[in-house]
Parts: structure tokens; C-alpha cells; sequence
């Protein structure tokens, strides 16, 4: 699931040129994602474009545009013929793989961003930094690389407040949780190896692993 | 007498520090510099210190060599990789570079460039084993050299950390340091005896000298901006009163240095003075303190 939220309108519109043709397609989205709005952020996006005189051909809620792009495209064939260009209101997954399957013009209409709140709430999707080469042996069982803000992997910076991170002061120290984790287990002393590097290429995804 | 054989000499070493300039006018900076010449045994260059694009550390040291200073070359793992890391101590070694003070750095979000990329690919531990590779004549992946360095380096220590597990990962963290080469350390700003002495009961079996940090105190509202805002930093209130109570600022701001490198004395092996724009009061606070 990949959150999004809409551009600025004005940059939406600076994506479209004169005399433009223009299909919206709306991803329905995975649970999340889908709270944003449906049916009242195409009809919002529609007034406002054909109020600037750009030609909406139509617009539709289809869904999930990452699975399912073909598929979606070829319903939507007869309503595409004379449309130039698609603007996507879906996550860079949707978009990129509805460009994978159209030759039309397909613009973004979206930014998508890590998921900040449920990375709060839940602290599990930030957890794990799938690194390759876990540490939590050594650590106490916290990732130092995710619960660091500079992922540091010998110990903590000079930056360290009141048990709080230089970054913020809301925010634990994530260095400081491991020692204290630590102590509870009585074991100190680990905290004295070192940690290697990490290899980079591990945590890339495939197109930037070269092996 | 270089600043590696004044410590082996066990003499009491002071070093200073310069921030470079933001910009390209360097007057000032030699200017303080001409200063603090023949009064300091070495002079820090700090690497964009609180994540502010400024002037950068390797060209500031190369200019005081050129000036017949010896600086400390700042390296922090903010904004290089391992690939520019080590590059740039083999440039900073050609430049006559040959103290080393590695660091973290600050985070970017604390700068002037808050949507800078932190990289932070090495830490300070893992940058001072980096180093000792480079003085054996090998790079991080263990191909060999043509033509080694021979870096003297340094690391930093918090003695003031506030809490029993901050101060106890500062000890955790100096001792790795220690492991990986660090041949000297400098600390935070001290401003309380008490608690400095206390800090090196803990690390004297190290061996290691241990050059304490002198901030210039130059108003109480800089003394309790810090208090707040510094990590590790904290002015007792009768030195923040002395300061609000004086008629002359600078005065009282030399007396209360003086006073801690007299107390320090004894404490450790030197003094690190960080007079952040005030480096010409540094020669009359080590008049005051009988340096």
C-alpha cells in the first residue's frame, strides 16, 4: 500500500498543454489510500480543469491500477479514442503501470510519500530497514539503523537530550533504548562490538543490484 | 613543536578552533588565525558545522599550513560516502593535512539545507578504523595503496551527557573508538569541574589523552540558549548570573575560562577552546590561566 495525496492543483495544470484532451482515471485504491475521497475528488478535479478550459473526455473509478492496468485500459477503449493524454490520480505505482500498457500521455496527479502515520501508530512498517544483514543480535532486539535517525550502527551521536534525538525532541533516542534494553538483559558488554558498514547493494532494489 | 609530540611530551596541549567562513572571504579567518599563531598547539577547522553550507574544512587547514599552523583537519560522515571519505583523506594528506578529528556531524534537518540527503554511510567508529587502514597503506576494501598516509587521529567525547545511559554509551562508544585508533580525544564544553572530574575517573585507565572543551562564554543568554539547546552542554547558574551581572562581558567571559583551564589543569592533558568568533580573546585567556 503506497500513500498518496494530490499535487497542487496549479501543477496539474501546468503538466497539460493547450487544447489537450484529457481522460481522468481514478485508482480505487488499497484501504488506505482509498479514504482520500472516490467519486468527490474526480468530480472536484473535473469542475476545476473544465472551469481552466481544458477538455475532460470523461473520468471513471477503476481499480487497483498497479494489478490490474491492462485490463482496466481495455474496458476503458472506447472511451480513450479520442483522448489525448490520461491524468492519474493513483500512487507512482498505478501511474507507472498504466504508462507500461498505454502509448497515450499519462500524467501524475498525485505525490506519494511514505506512510508517516501508520509508521507512528503501529512503528511496524518502520521497523525493519531490510538491510540484508540484521544486527538485532547485538542490539537488543532495536534496529539501530531504523530507530537512528542517522542509523548509526556503533553507538549513539553527541546529540542525545534528555534520552530524545537532536532531530526532535519528540522523538526517542534510539541509542538510548538499546542501552537501556541491554542493561535489562545484562548484557552490556556486547555493546562493545562493532558493527560493520553496511553493504549498500543489499538494500537496493534489483534494477541498482549488480552482483 | 608539533601537536602529536606536545602531547607525547605530556606538556599541557591547547588547541583552538575555526569555523570557517560562509562564503569565500578568508581575511578573517587568517587574521585570527595570525593570533592565535605560536599561542595554540594546533587549530580545529570544523566541516560545516551544524549542517551549515559553509567554506570547506580541508581547504581552511591547507590555507593555516600555507600560514605556518597546524590544523586539525574535522571530517564528519554527514555528507560523504566511503568512496568521498576516503578520498578525501588521501587529498587532505597530499595537502599536508596530518590530525584527523573524525565525527558524526550534526543531522542536516538542524542546517541551513534541511531537504539535504543525510548520508551518513560510516559512522565516527567505523571512519577511524577507515583511517588506520589508510596509514597501513590499504583502503576500506583492502586494496593497497600507492603511497600511504600517516593521519594522527582524533575522535570526540561528551563528558556531560545527562542521563546514566547516555553517559554510559558516551564511555561504550569512546572505548570503540579507542579500539579503532583514536589517539587523542576532545570533549564538549565543560563548565562544571565536578562533573568533568567525574568523567575522567572513568577513562583515565584508557590512556588516552583527553583535551577538555572551553566554549567563551560571551552573554547569560548564550549560556542558557545552551542549557536548552545543546546537548550535553549545561552552565551552572552562578557562572549565567556572573555573566548577566557584569559590567564588562568579555572581562568576566576570559575570568570564567581562565578559571576553568586552571581547574583543568590537573584534570586532564589539555585544553580545547572554542571561542565561536571570539578567537581573539584566546591568547588573554591563556595569559589569565598562566599558559
Amino acid at each position: 500500500m503506497i500513500v498518496f495525496e494530490q499535487k497542487p492543483f496549479e501543477e496539474i495544470l501546468g503538466y497539460l498543454v493547450h487544447d489537450e484532451k484529457v481522460f481522468i482515471l481514478r485508482c480505487k485504491g488499497c484501504a488506505k489510500a482509498n479514504q482520500a475521497g472516490g467519486e468527490a475528488d474526480v468530480t472536484e478535479m473535473k469542475k476545476k480543469l473544465e472551469g481552466r478550459g481544458i477538455d475532460i473526455t470523461g473520468s471513471t473509478i477503476r481499480g487497483l491500477l498497479c494489478v490490474k492496468a491492462k485490463s482496466i485500459l481495455s474496458e476503458l477503449n472506447k472511451d480513450l479514442v479520442n483522448t489525448s493524454s490520461i491524468l492519474v490520480m493513483a500512487c507512482g505505482l498505478g501511474v507507472q503501470s498504466l504508462a507500461e500498457v498505454t502509448d497515450k500521455v499519462v500524467h501524475p496527479a498525485c505525490n506519494s510519500m511514505p506512510d508517516r502515520e501508520s509508521m507512528e501508530r503501529g512503528k511496524r512498517e518502520h521497523r525493519c530497514g531490510t538491510c540484508g544483514d540484521c544486527v538485532l543480535e547485538f542490539t537488543g532486539g532495536i534496529c539501530p539503523l531504523t530507530a537512528c535517525s542517522k542509523g548509526l550502527l556503533n553507538g549513539p551521536c553527541g546529540g542525545t537530550s534528555n534520552g530524545k534525538c537532536e532531530v526532535s525532541k519528540e522523538m526517542d533516542c534510539g541509542w538510548m533504548l538499546i542501552y537501556d534494553r541491554m542493561k535489562k538483559l545484562d548484557r552490556l558488554g556486547v555493546l562493545k562490538s562493532f558493527l560493520e558498514s553496511k553493504d549498500y547493494r543489499k538494500m537496493q532494489g534489483p534494477r541498482r543490484l549488480i552482483t | 613543536m608539533g601537536f602529536r609530540e606536545a602531547l607525547d611530551s605530556g606538556k599541557f596541549v591547547v588547541t583552538a578552533e575555526i569555523g570557517p567562513v560562509k562564503g569565500t572571504e578568508v581575511e578573517g579567518i587568517l587574521e585570527n588565525a595570525q593570533i592565535l599563531k605560536g599561542r595554540v598547539d594546533a587549530i580545529n577547522v570544523t566541516d560545516l558545522q551544524s549542517s551549515v553550507m559553509r567554506l570547506g574544512s580541508m581547504a581552511v587547514c591547507h590555507l593555516l599550513i600555507d600560514h605556518g599552523l597546524e590544523p586539525i583537519f574535522q571530517l564528519t560522515c554527514r555528507d560523504r560516502n566511503r568512496l568521498a571519505l576516503q578520498s578525501d583523506l588521501l587529498s587532505a594528506w597530499v595537502l599536508g593535512i596530518r590530525n584527523v578529528l573524525a565525527l558524526t556531524g550534526d543531522h542536516p534537518t538542524l542546517g541551513d539545507h534541511p531537504q539535504a540527503m543525510p548520508v551518513f554511510d560510516l559512522d565516527s567508529v567505523s571512519l577511524l578504523r577507515v583511517i588506520r587502514r589508510l596509514n597501513e597503506g590499504l583502503d576500506m576494501m583492502g586494496n593497497q595503496l600507492k603511497g600511504s598516509t600517516d593521519f594522527f587521529p582524533g575522535a570526540v567525547v561528551n563528558p556531560g551527557a545527562d542521563s546514566e545511559a547516555a553517559f554510559e554509551m558516551q564511555i561504550i562508544k569512546m572505548e570503540k573508538k579507542i579500539m579503532e585508533g583514536a589517539r587523542f580525544f576532545q570533549t564538549q564544553g565543560v563548565y562544571d569541574l565536578d562533573v568533568f572530574k567525574k568523567f575522567m575517573r572513568r577513562v583515565e585507565g584508557f590512556r588516552v589523552p583527553v583535551l577538555a572543551g572551553i566554549i567563551l562564554l560571551k552573554s547569560a543568554g548564550m549560556a542558557r540558549f545552551m542549557n536548552k539547546n545543546v546537548a550535553g552542554v549545561f552552565v551552572p547558574e552562578p557562572l549565567i548570573k556572573k555573566m548577566e551581572e557584569t559590567k564588562d562581558k568579555v572581562k568576566t567571559s576570559i575570568q570564567i575560562a581562565a578559571g576553568l583551564v586552571k581547574g583543568l589543569k590537573d584534570l586532564c592533558q589539555g585544553v580545547h577552546i572554542m571561542a565561536i568568533g571570539w578567537e581573539k580573546r584566546v591568547p588573554a585567556v591563556l595569559e589569565e590561566a598562566g599558559l
